[in-house]
């Protein structure tokens, strides 16, 4: 089992973009163990020619025709973002 | 003593996919379209909005898979990619990670004059990310065109069997041709419709172990990718003939300094966290319809080929040249169909029409001569009209306006001249100029015979029709 420290859930939360005070750091690396020891308890099933289940819904996936429709609220969504400038997002310099 | 080196490298290609619409939503992916003008709910990641498979997308990568000889699994998982970055709206990317559609094939390459195989791994369907602008007026900020965002690729990863820079551009070009033959996606590295990084390691000769390799990243046309990757391996050797290591890491390629730089510190991010989209179900394709991909694959380059040799008896040289580009040989097969002369029709193609292309950086698609117009020269030339001289005058100004040689030929009163009583009056003329030419040649000097034919042709402005010259010409002078 992954050993579960302060250093990997400080990792996790960086890819995250995740920020938390520093004394939470102790309460969700036990959290974290937790649930890893609740995963560790399903080894116990014998999954022996078993397909790994991609979905939890046994359906087939469904395609659609390659029919172009253009949305027609395009100002609603270039509104949500927190900076725009004229038809760009902006975003922080990133270079 | 130096130790020799070999080199292994593994290319991933990411080529688009000719749909009309992005691989998981409705918006078109019409390239140079205003910035944010292609963009809805499903490919900015807005709360609640669910991605739906464009069958169009699955269609063609089982087509580029089939071509190159892959299994197709029936049953492919689409993936969450995750990481941040301002062109990645979702925070993830939706790609295939474990259970890619196509894996196992292989790509036939000429190689020093030989087939070589290059093996394929696997080609898996992914979205491709927006557009970052860094020169839009505002120093402190960069801007997002989320218009490319979700627009469907698929990526091709080959094995480690290519060993040197040329023989890269070789499988890339074979590659993008393969591609774009399938109709699949239109090849154009300008415009990054066809991208390639290069995985690269260098180890001693002999040596069965490979060595450390590192990523090339940003190679958007041959010529870089066969310098970058020349750059890489110079790079590696001195790093270990120095008694350094090499160290696994991406770097990026700059064109305009022709070198590359290490993209460190950007690396340890790279922990993706792959896992299956809960939003998708996974891809399941059936038999039938693989095999009815399969039934319309259209002829690859290297079968028409063989085929123009077979069947229309021209040179495997001119039909490798003919087969290059798909328009160029369906430009050929069309001129045929108009008039029936492969080797002819092939050259006028090869020397005069490509070699202007080419020197005029234009494709057969830009020619503004049509297939039956050349097909209509090298008619005038086989039924005497004009002279093959003429005709090449003639097709200068069809290159250059696109009219019809008939009505060059008209228009300038090109028509050849085969009337012996106006060539004769021209031999005697010139045999009369040249009494000297005349006296060697009736010693023996039969080479000069040439120079009175050129004389003729040339008096009568190149309109002499040079079978009846050369036969008046020797009643003449023998």
């Amino acid at each position: 089992m992954t050993d579960i420290n302060k250093k990997l859930i400080d990792h996790i939360a960086h890819l995250a973009r995740l920020r938390f005070p520093e004394a939470d750091l102790e309460r969700y690396t036990q959290k974290a163990k937790h649930i890893l020891e609740y995963v560790e308890r399903l080894k116990a099933v014998n999954t022996e020619g078993i397909e790994p289940t991609a979905h939890a819904v046994d359906a087939v996936g469904f395609m659609r025709d390659d029919e172009a429709q253009a949305f027609d609220n395009r100002e609603a969504i270039l509104a949500n973002a927190p900076e725009r400038d004229g038809d760009f997002f902006q975003v922080p310099k990133v270079l | 003593m130096s130790t020799e080196f070999e080199c292994v490298i593994g290319l991933e290609v990411h080529a688009q996919l000719l749909t009309k619409t992005k691989l998981f939503c409705n918006c078109p992916t019409t390239f140079g379209a205003p910035p944010n003008s292609h963009i809805c709910p499903v490919c900015t990641g807005q709360p609640g909005a669910l991605p739906v498979l464009n069958r169009k997308a699955v269609e063609f990568a089982i087509r580029a898979g089939l071509a190159t000889h892959c299994t197709i699994d029936e049953h492919s998982v689409f993936a969450r990619k995750n990481y941040f970055y301002p062109d990645l709206p979702k925070g993830y990317q939706i790609s295939q990670y474990d259970r890619p559609i196509c894996r196992e094939g292989v790509v036939e390459i000429e190689w020093n004059d030989q087939i070589k195989s290059i093996q394929l791994i696997r080609i898996h369907m992914e979205e491709d990310a927006g557009k970052l602008v860094h020169d839009y007026g505002n120093p402190d900020a960069s801007h997002v065109d989320l218009n490319r965002a979700c627009v469907p690729l698929i990526e091709i990863v080959s094995g480690p069997d290519i060993r040197s820079a040329q023989e890269a551009v070789v499988y890339l070009k074979t590659l993008r041709n393969i591609l774009m033959y399938l109709e699949v996606c239109d090849g154009n590295m300008q415009e990054g419709s066809l991208r390639c990084d290069a995985n690269v390691s260098v180890r001693p000769k002999g040596e069965s172990k490979l060595g450390t390799r590192t990523e090339l990243k940003n190679l958007n046309s041959f010529r870089s990718v066969e310098r970058a990757i020349e750059f890489e391996i110079k790079r590696q050797i001195e790093v270990i003939e120095d008694g350094e290591k090499v160290i696994q890491e991406t770097r990026l390629w700059d064109d305009a300094k022709q070198e590359s730089r290490s993209m460190r510190g950007k690396e340890e991010a790279h922990d993706y966290r792959y896992f299956p989209d809960p939003d998708l179900m996974p891809v399941t394709v059936t038999q039938e319809w693989i095999e009815d991909i399969l039934s319309t694959l259209p002829e690859l380059a290297s079968a028409k080929a063989a085929r123009f040799v077979k069947d229309y008896g021209i040179p495997e040289y001119d039909a490798r040249i003919l087969t290059a580009e798909k328009a160029l040989a369906h430009y050929y097969e069309e001129a045929l169909k108009h008039y029936n002369q492969p080797k002819k029709i092939a050259n006028w193609i090869i020397t005069e029409l490509l070699g202007r292309l080419n020197a005029n950086n234009a494709t057969i698609e830009d020619a503004k001569i049509k297939p039956t117009q050349i097909a209509a020269l090298v008619k005038l030339i086989d039924d005497d009209v004009i002279s093959g001289k003429i005709a090449k005058d003639v097709i200068v100004e069809m290159f250059d306006t696109g009219n019809d040689p008939e009505a060059i030929v008209k228009a300038k009163g090109l028509v050849q001249v085969s009337d012996t009583g106006a060539i004769e009056a021209a031999i005697a003329d010139i045999l009369a100029k040249n009494p000297d030419n005349v006296a060697s040649y009736k010693s023996g000097k039969t080479q000069v015979f040439g120079f009175f034919v050129g004389q003729v042709i040339k008096a009568m402005q190149g309109k002499a029709n040079p079978k009846v010259v050369n036969e008046l010409l020797r009643k003449h002078l023998d």
